[in-house]
Parts: C-alpha cells; structure tokens; sequence
C-alpha cells in the first residue's frame, strides 16, 4: 500500500479504476436522470458549456433526450460486471489446463499447447461471433464466450511459471513425501505463481471490456435493452454529423478506464512480478 | 533452410487441423447445427436434407470427416440470405479485408520502428515523453472510437475526407490510421524497451570500445537484435489486425469480410460466420509462416534449431 502512495502510475490507476468501481456500484444514486427516461423535447441538447446546452444535461442528451451523463455512469455496470466476471472465468480456464500443461508435462502438455497455439491463430472477434451465433446473445451468454475466448494468456503464463517452479527443491521435497499431486498443484506450487497470475488477470479486465463494448458497438454484444458504452457509441457513430458528443463522451469513459486499469496493472506488474515486464 | 520451411509447413498444416477441430466442435457440439444453417421458417425437406448432407445421423468422428472433405472442396454450406456458396462470398471480400490489414500493418511499422528507437536514444527527453504516452494511449483507446472520432474531426468538421467507403485511395487514409494505431503503439513502446536492454549488452560495450561510431553501432549492431522480438510480436499481432479490421470494417462501411460477418451473425446467417472464421483463420496461420520465413533470414540461429 505504501508502494502505490509513492508510484505516479499506481495512483492514476488506482484513482480512474476506483472511479469506474464507484460509478458502477453507486449509479443510481450518482447519475442526475433515470438513465432511460425519454424526453422528445430535449432530443439532442449539447454539453452544459455549449450556448444551448443546460445545466440539467451537463454531458447533453440523445435523439430520445436520454441524458448521457445517466447513461454512461449506468454503462459502468456492464462494462466492470462483465470485464470481472468474464477475466474471472477465464481465469479459472486456464489456470487449470496451465496447471495441468506445466505439471504433467507429457502428452497432456503437448495436446493442451496445441489447442493454445490454434486459438491464438484465430482472430477473437470472429471466434466469439461464431459463439455469438451458437449460444445466442445475452449478458451471461456473453460472459461465458468471452471467458472461454480469453483463457490463452494466463494458461501460457502459469505453464512457464509450473515449468520453473516444479523443478525447485521444495517441490521435489514434498513430491518425494508423497503428497498428492492436486494438493502439490494447489498448496504448494499455485501461491508462487499467483503474483504473475493476478498481474495477467489485472491486464486482462481491460482487453475484455474493449472486447465487450466491440460487441456491443458491432450491435452483437448484450440485448439492446442494457446499457452499454459500445451501444451508445453505435448510437453516436449514426448522429455524429449532428451530435458530436454522444459518441465523444462514451469513449472517453472506456479510454479512461481502461487506461486505469493498464495503469494499475502495470504498477502490480513492476512491484510483484518485474520479470513480465515486456 | 529448406528442412525448416518444411517443418514450419508441417506444423502450419498441423494447426490448421486443430483450428478446423475447434470450429467444427463449437458448431456441432453447441446446438443443432441444422437450426444454425437454416432459417427457423425452412421447409422441413431443406432441414432434413441438410441434416442427411451433414451426416448428422453419422458419428460425430465421421462428421468430422466429411466437414474436412467439405473444406477440401471449398463447400462450407450456402449463406441462406444469399443463395450462394460461404466460402465463395467470403473469398469475393478477402482481398478488401488482407489490403486494410496490410497497408495498416506496413503503416503503423513504419511509424513505430523510428519512433521507438528516437524514444530510446532520446530517453527522457519530451520526445519519449511524447512516444511513450502516445503508445499507451494508443493501448488504451478502443480503434471504433478512434474511428469515429477521426470521423468527426476530418469529415464533419474538416470536411477534408470522405466519412465512409472504400472506393478510392482518400477513402482509405481514415481507417488505415485507425487501425494502425493500435499495432503502432504495442510496436513503439516494443522497440524501445528492447533497444534499451540490447544497448545495455556487453557486446554494445565492445563495439563502442574498438571505435565504431554511435551510429554504426545502433545501426548494425544494436537494431538487428531488436529486430528479433519485434518481428514475433508482429507476428502474433495477425489475428489482434484482422480482429480491429473487423471493427474498422463496420465504423466505415467498408464492404469486407469483417461487415460480411456482422451482418450473417445478426441475421443467423451460420453458414457464413462458419466459412469465415475459417478461412481468415487459415489465411492467418499462413502469413504466420511467412513471418517465420522472414525471421531466418534476420536471425540465422533459427535455421539450426
């Protein structure tokens, strides 16, 4: 904790995730407008700093007069729930096939390496739209295609780290006293490994929230009645010659936190595991 | 050099055979493939003939077979919306798609190479403060909204480029700017975290010592080795390229295989989204090779491996 008081980097990170976290827990009681409620006679307000704007809509509204600030601070929701959630399951993924790839080596090692090698040849995008097409679209549907589409990093990561650690002398120790191998994995081995694991758990929440507001953006991501900051984008991208600040604001607030969580994730990086540093 | 393109051949093909297992698991394993290929309202003699086609009253290892005899011949199935072969509209849009990919890719190279070695040897200096934010705003900024804002900026407000299509040369400069500056950015802040390590090398240290100048040193000792990760991470930024051509695709109506996709996923169109997942895939792990045989002629170790 001391160490990210004195890291530049580590307090803007900490400061722009705290932020999108605080956005997404507290969104009804911070955002000034139910984020849905239309109103036809507001359709298109600019920024309270623009001559026509007003101060009831700071960031404007759009073509239903919904206010964006509302909206973007309810898009937080979807964004940090599905990021988390997805990188969790992800995680899980491949923690346990690099786990089982490092440790038992062998056939398990070369077949598990080879599956890796193939998805990392397709591009993710059309992976997770081939699953798209499969599970059909929703909140869950769309976490699980974008954890079983994420799991490549961290079973490479664990692998080469299983790779070095079993081969240390405690592990041949207890290996020798005859411990079970799952207990060997879990107790033993997984706690050495867990500094790079949650640095590439950490930088992995950021791929998956541009990954999930790509779908969103693309009209294939989360049903139309959620918000998200991709949807609203779309939304801006068709009234950007009239109303420049529905697509600008959205970005900003993926920009921003995304850039929080890199920043974060770089600080965890160089203070637990200097080694990943690419 | 010849055994190993050979090897590197083999193991293309073995990962091609693996991509196709993959795609053809998640569609027969993840629903009733004939309710994938055909619309809901089908005449029951379509689905059952498809179904026949299929081979789904065959064991799944022998779907799989005739799933890979089918690739051989290029027959993926027909696109329903279409009435045409998938494989066939999505080979009619790859040439858009591998061109954006392409001029994107040679860009954004061409942009971070210099920029990356200016920011190591000017370290600290405002111009590596300049190429070291760029790079990671460059990471952290979502290529639609890149898009869009280019969009903004030089088509609304500007007036200077056209908002969307692929027609002639001014048509590109937006999204090939777009999509390159991800690539770009993961390049820049590449070259000059591996500059700077190989400058601290012992043999740097020896070439400056016998009185090579700064230059010749940089140039024919110190960026060769930083060549090297480069080039793999070039690599494996393929698929992350065809992913943001995808994106850049449908922010600019451009008409390639990417929008082919979007549209086919939206309106079910299976038999597409199949054949181009594919096809790009395989395509992909081609240029990969190519790649590898580029790597050799940089870093002749490969070769003997």
């Amino acid at each position: 904790m001391k160490k990210i008081l004195k890291s530049p980097v580590g307090m803007v990170g900490l400061f722009l995730t705290s932020l999108a976290l605080i956005c997404a827990i507290f969104a009804p009681v911070l955002s000034p407008h139910p984020p849905q409620q239309q109103n036809i006679t507001q359709r298109l307000v600019p920024p309270a700093w623009h001559p026509d704007g007003t101060s009831e809509h700071i960031l404007g509204t759009d073509y239903m007069g919904r206010d964006v600030l509302s909206r973007i601070i309810y898009g937080s929701r979807t964004s940090i729930t599905v990021g988390i959630t997805a990188v969790i399951l992800a995680g899980a993924i491949g923690l346990a096939l690099g786990l089982l790839s490092g440790y038992k080596g062998g056939v398990w090692d070369s077949v598990i390496m080879r599956f890796v090698d193939a998805f990392m040849a397709i591009p993710s995008i059309l992976l997770i739209m081939l699953l798209v097409g499969v599970l059909r679209p929703g909140v869950v549907s769309i976490i699980i295609i974008l954890g079983v589409t994420r799991w490549i990093t961290y079973a490479r990561v664990v692998r080469a780290e299983v790779l070095q650690v079993r081969e240390m002398d405690y592990v041949t120790a207890i290996v020798s006293l005859g411990q079970k191998p799952w207990k060997i994995l879990l107790k033993h081995i997984f706690p050495n490994i867990s500094a790079s694991f949650m640095v590439v758990a950490t930088l992995n929440v950021a791929n998956v929230i541009i990954a999930e507001s790509s779908l969103s953006f693309l009209g294939i991501g989360v049903p139309h009645h959620v918000i998200t900051w991709g949807s609203m984008l779309a939304i801006g991208r068709e009234y950007i010659s009239v109303a420049w600040w529905i697509a600008t604001f959205p970005g900003v607030a993926i920009t921003l936190t995304v850039l929080g969580i890199i920043f974060l994730g770089d600080f965890l990086r160089d203070t637990f595991d200097p080694r990943l540093r690419g | 050099m010849q055994q190993y393109i050979a090897r590197r051949l083999l193991q293309g093909l073995f990962v091609i055979i693996v991509v196709t297992l993959i795609i053809f698991l998640l569609v027969h394993l993840g629903g009733d493939p004939v309710r994938l290929m055909l619309p809901e309202e089908a005449p029951e003699e379509a689905k059952e003939a498809l179904r026949i086609r299929l081979g789904l009253d065959q064991p799944l290892h022998y779907r799989y077979f005739l799933f890979l005899q089918g690739l051989m011949r290029g027959d993926l199935g027909d696109s329903f919306r279409y009435n045409e072969p998938a494989v066939k509209l999505v080979m009619e849009r790859l040439p858009t798609t591998a061109t954006l990919a392409f001029l994107s890719m040679v860009l954004s190279t061409l942009i971070a190479i210099p920029l990356g070695i200016l920011a190591a040897i000017k370290r600290n200096t405002l111009l590596d403060l300049f190429a070291s934010s760029g790079a990671v705003l460059g990471r952290a900024m979502p290529n639609f909204w890149l898009g869009i804002m280019l969009i903004l900026f030089f088509a609304v407000f500007l007036g200077v480029l056209p908002v969307s299509g692929f027609d002639s040369p001014r048509h590109l400069i937006l999204p090939v700017i777009t999509l390159g500056t991800g690539m770009a950015a993961t390049v820049t802040r590449l070259v000059r975290s591996t500059l700077l390590e190989v400058i601290g090398l012992d043999y740097i240290r020896t070439a400056r010592a016998k009185g090579l100048s700064k230059r010749v040193v940089l140039f024919k000792h110190a960026l060769r080795n930083t060549m090297i990760p480069v080039i793999t991470v070039i690599g494996l930024q393929v698929p992350a390229l065809v992913t943001g051509a995808v994106i850049t695709e449908s922010v600019f109506a451009i008409p390639g295989v990417g929008r082919l996709t979007v549209a086919a996923v939206s309106r079910l169109d299976m038999a597409v989204v199949q054949a181009s997942v594919l096809v790009v895939s395989i395509a992909v792990v081609l240029v990969n090779i190519g790649i590898d045989i580029i790597y050799t002629i940089i870093d002749p170790r490969v070769r003997y491996d």
